[in-house]
């Protein structure tokens, strides 16, 4: 790691000092030009040639501040313009040629912008090249919240990944690549997807960001099955603003796009839900449900029967399929019950897998047991696995735990 | 209590201007009407009957003295439950005021300081302080609850989740004109737990991070963030970190870009983003070869289990890309557009092995009146562990045209698909046909717009005991902007209408759907 920090430095270092575009693959030197560029700290680089803000956006002052350093020989005068070249107006500058200039734009129109750096020797840069189209939206933040989610939810729903990829930031926060391929699973495993949604709450924020929080209602056919799946709750997006345009930048379990690698593609989870659709790595719907028994004050055993979902606290084994202890990192089972562990997770189980009675013991108890393991349970021909997510230890009794039938 | 405090804070940071102010409202009433029949109509995810949707926002803002502010409120009401549990909900509440230096916001507040410190909202207050023309640090502060909605601040029984407060502190200081850098504080406390069974974090988060423009074109950005919780159910706790950094070059003809993450499998963030449990390399390269084809390649490699005590063991993964976009392959085209792109994906351990293969070819045109656009992409998804062992095929097409007859433009579409898939481990096969047919019709004159959309998905399964099943649709679309109601800006009547059509091998999950939404969509 340290290793790692130094070489970074020392690139850095190395970067700051050097005047050869490395990058460029033998393109020119810098002349007389900017540095770099912000409107509103959002680097112009990142921006297209129209940059639309919106009001939200703006500082409580509703000014769009442009912020800059030349670059090249010794600044002798820096200009801007907003009319495209129509008027120009002097703009302050520091020694290290930085500069800043406000202006306070009215909604709905467009100030084309130029900046024209002068050296002290009359030589200037090429003014077309910093030109952007600056509008203020007259739309409001909430709109175009809709108007972005509107196409998302659309394009997700005809299982278009170009355009659904088209919302989604460069920067989004689990990786684009993970999030489109685990989208591009999605539509291979479902179809007569149909997402909608009302908004909850809508707050922009610092850096262009945008934070909605959503009302969701779900239906889908799951191919593999044939079957169909439907599910609700609320989750929360976070959105960045570049060029007028809301770009995806995280989301929160239940995730809304992505179910196939829902792991990896979700940052954070959203209070309040009881369960969300998952896909697991075979094309169905996986994951589990998750059942809680809190015997807290009321026992040190924690039973569960698979048909009935019933549960129950005790000081000892029986008269259940399963149960756990709080003086033991065990799963006790009874009866005619066989049980086998798999060594991965419920979400990678394969039925073939857990109907193979290959490797399945008679009753006893699961010794050793870790949470993110499967273990699977036969009675009569039905087969049930279980996840451990959290394992009672004395004085918590409370175990919590992931169950699907194969 | 919590009410009456935010707001007088947001009557304080809105008190309405004698001049220079402005002030605007949007609403939008719907009512919706959902018929739905057959005898596996539990199966649609509508509710039956009419409800109804009013959203209200209100916007504001003007200026006095040296103090310029703005606020906005809204609302959202429905008997849905599927729209919203509750009937009746705030959906946004905020004020801010600022004289250039000083700037506060009350009510919902979104302060972004880095990707692992913060990044939600809050229901609460903050103040940022920030002299442009000084060498002094900007900072921020930040005090609030982690609510997802307004209604969980007043702990209603229906949207009541665990309390999160935070209190959050930011310094952020230009080093150099080319240099920034910025620590930051977040501490959360959760009480007052929903089920016995939610965890509450008592969590505090320390971050750096930075941004740094070394010569023109290259950008690097980084943070590194310490995180210490417990958790009280469990009886837990734990210390963590992680650290990202990212290096850019972006000047013609190239864009490179780096990046590491390293997020320790303890790291907690509770109001930040990160995946715990993960190292990342990314690289990425576009290049424009010409300007008429353009290369991407990327690599990203992750893997879990950085502490080495995941019982199942560690999981890696590969995913390198390749792409060429190509305008104008054909010379004697002028709006012809190819894009050919492969990915592959690896993973393997803790008890899985798959390599995955995407091919995707696009090809986009203008034939005559008509654009096309067409897509075919092959997936093999291969297995060692006999998880997933497929061989699958899809192909769309869509063609649109415009047509304008006097003043009215007329957008007919037709797209045609199919999905093939082989599933090689069970030996069975799956088909999925779809087409649908659109025309849009946009009447300036008359303020009109509309869209009119059927079609039909089918799906054929080979396996015993499984449904076929045919989906037919239609929708249609219409916004009206009357003359009556010019007087208001931007003011739209509108109609949706939605036919949908279930049909399986087993007859007992049929189902049809039909829905209609009239409302009015005004602002000003």
């Amino acid at each position: 790691m340290k290793k790692l920090l130094i070489l970074t430095a020392a690139l850095l270092f190395a970067a700051g000092s050097a005047d050869a575009k490395w990058w460029i693959f033998g393109k020119s030197k810098a002349e007389v030009g900017l540095k770099y560029l912000h409107i509103n700290k959002l680097s112009a680089d990142e921006t297209g040639p129209k940059v639309k803000l919106f009001r939200e956006a703006l500082g409580a002052d509703g000014l769009v501040r442009i912020t800059g350093r030349t670059a090249g020989g010794q600044t002798g005068a820096v200009r801007i313009t907003l009319d495209d070249k129509a008027t120009w107006t002097d703009v302050k500058f520091a020694d290290n040629g930085t500069f800043e200039f406000s202006f306070k734009p009215e909604a709905g129109k467009t100030y084309a912008m130029l900046i024209e750096v002068t050296d002290t020797a009359g030589k200037t840069n090429k003014p077309e090249e910093t030109r952007k189209e600056i509008t203020l939206s007259e739309e409001n933040i909430q709109t175009k919240v809709r108007e972005t989610l509107d196409a998302m939810f659309d394009a997700y729903n005809r299982e278009d990944l170009r355009k659904f990829l088209g919302y989604v930031g460069d920067n989004f926060a689990a990786d684009k690549a993970i999030l489109e391929r685990a989208v591009k699973r999605d539509f291979d495993a479902l179809s007569a997807i149909n997402l909608r949604y009302t908004l909850n709450n809508v707050a922009a924020g610092a850096q262009g960001r945008v934070f909605v929080s959503v009302t969701y209602s779900r239906m889908v056919m799951v191919n593999k099955s044939g079957q169909t799946s439907t599910d609700s709750g609320s989750t929360e997006f976070v959105f960045d603003s570049k060029e007028g345009k809301l770009s995806l930048f995280s989301m929160k379990q239940p995730l809304m796009f992505g179910l196939s690698d829902a792991e990896n593609v979700a940052t954070g989870e959203v209070a309040g839900n009881t369960s969300a659709l998952v896909i697991d790595e075979s094309g169905n719907l996986g994951g589990g449900e998750t059942v809680t028994i809190d015997c807290r004050g009321s026992g040190t055993v924690m039973k569960y029967t698979f048909a009935t979902g019933a549960q129950a606290c005790d000081t000892g084994g029986g008269s259940a399929d399963i149960w756990f202890y709080d003086w033991a990192n065990n799963i006790g089972y009874g009866g005619v019950t066989q049980h086998k562990s798999m060594g991965k997770s419920l979400a990678t189980l394969t039925s073939a897998e857990v109907k193979n009675l290959s490797g399945y013991a008679a009753a006893g108890s699961v010794t050793g047991i870790s949470t993110g393991l499967a273990y699977c349970f036969e009675l009569s021909g039905s087969f049930y696995c279980v996840e451990p997510v959290s394992i009672p230890v004395p004085g918590n009794d409370l175990a919590k735990f992931k169950v699907k039938q194969f | 209590m919590k009410i009456t405090a935010f707001a007088i804070l947001l009557a304080a940071a809105a008190v309405p201007a004698r001049a220079a102010s402005e002030f605007h409202a949007a609403n939008e009433f719907s009512v919706v009407n959902n018929e739905i029949k057959g005898a596996g109509k539990a199966a649609s995810s509508l509710t039956e009957g009419v409800n109804f949707l009013e959203v209200l926002n209100l916007y504001g803002s003007g200026s006095k003295g040296a103090w310029t502010y703005n606020y906005a409120a809204g609302g959202k009401a429905t008997d849905d439950d599927r729209s919203d549990v509750k009937k009746l909900s705030l959906t946004t509440l905020q004020g801010r005021a600022t004289n250039n230096v000083h700037t506060v916001a009350v009510g919902d507040v979104f302060e972004s300081f880095s990707q692992y410190a913060l990044a939600t909202s809050l229901k609460g207050g903050s103040y940022r302080f920030a002299r442009q023309d000084s060498r002094l640090p900007e900072i921020t502060g930040v005090f609030g609850w982690a609510y997802p909605r307004w209604d969980s601040v007043w702990n209603d029984p229906l949207t009541r989740t665990v309390k999160r407060q935070a209190l959050g502190l930011r310094f952020k200081q230009a080093v150099t004109p080319d240099l920034w850098a910025a620590g930051s504080y977040v501490g959360t406390k959760d009480t007052s737990r929903v089920s016995a069974a939610d965890a509450l974090y008592d969590a505090k988060t320390y971050t750096f991070d930075f941004g740094y423009t070394p010569i023109p074109g290259l950008t690097a950005a980084g943070e590194y963030s310490t995180a210490d919780h417990e958790e009280t159910t469990g009886g837990t706790s734990a210390k963590g970190n992680a650290v990202r950094l990212e290096l850019t070059g972006d000047a013609d003809p190239s864009r490179v870009s780096l990046e590491y993450e390293n997020v320790a499998p303890d790291f907690f963030s509770a109001l930040g983003s990160a995946t715990p449990d993960r190292r990342k390399v990314k690289t990425k390269w576009r290049y424009k070869y010409s300007k008429r084809v353009t290369l991407t390649s990327g690599l990203l490699w992750y893997r879990n289990n950085l502490d080495g005590d995941t019982a199942a063991g560690t999981t890696y993964n590969w995913k390198p890309e390749l792409s060429v976009a190509v305008k104008k392959p054909f010379a004697s085209r002028p709006y012809s557009f190819a894009d050919l792109a492969y990915k592959f994906d690896r993973k393997y351990g803790a008890g899985s092995s798959g390599a995955d293969h995407y091919l995707n070819a696009n090809y986009r045109d203008r034939l005559g009146e008509l654009d096309s656009d067409t897509n075919l992409g092959y997936t093999l998804y291969k297995t060692r562990t006999d998880v997933r062992d497929a061989r699958e095929v899809n192909f769309n097409t869509s063609l649109n045209s415009r047509h304008q007859v006097k003043s009215v433009v007329l957008k007919p579409s037709v797209n045609l698909g199919t999905w093939y898939s082989k599933d090689e481990l069970a030996g069975e096969t799956d088909k999925l046909y779809e087409y649908s047919l659109g025309l849009g019709c946009d009447a300036p004159d008359a303020n009109l717009t509309g869209d009119l959309r059927l079609g039909a998905n089918m799906l054929r399964k080979s396996a015993a005991n499984t449904d076929d099943s045919d989906k037919f649709f239609a929708t249609f679309a219409a916004y009206w902007r009357p003359k009556l109601l010019a007087g208001l800006n931007d003011s739209t009547l509108f109609l949706r209408a939605g036919f949908n059509d279930y049909g399986f091998t087993t007859t007992s999950r049929n189902f049809r759907e039909k829905t209609i939404t009239v409302g009015l969509n005004t602002a000003f």
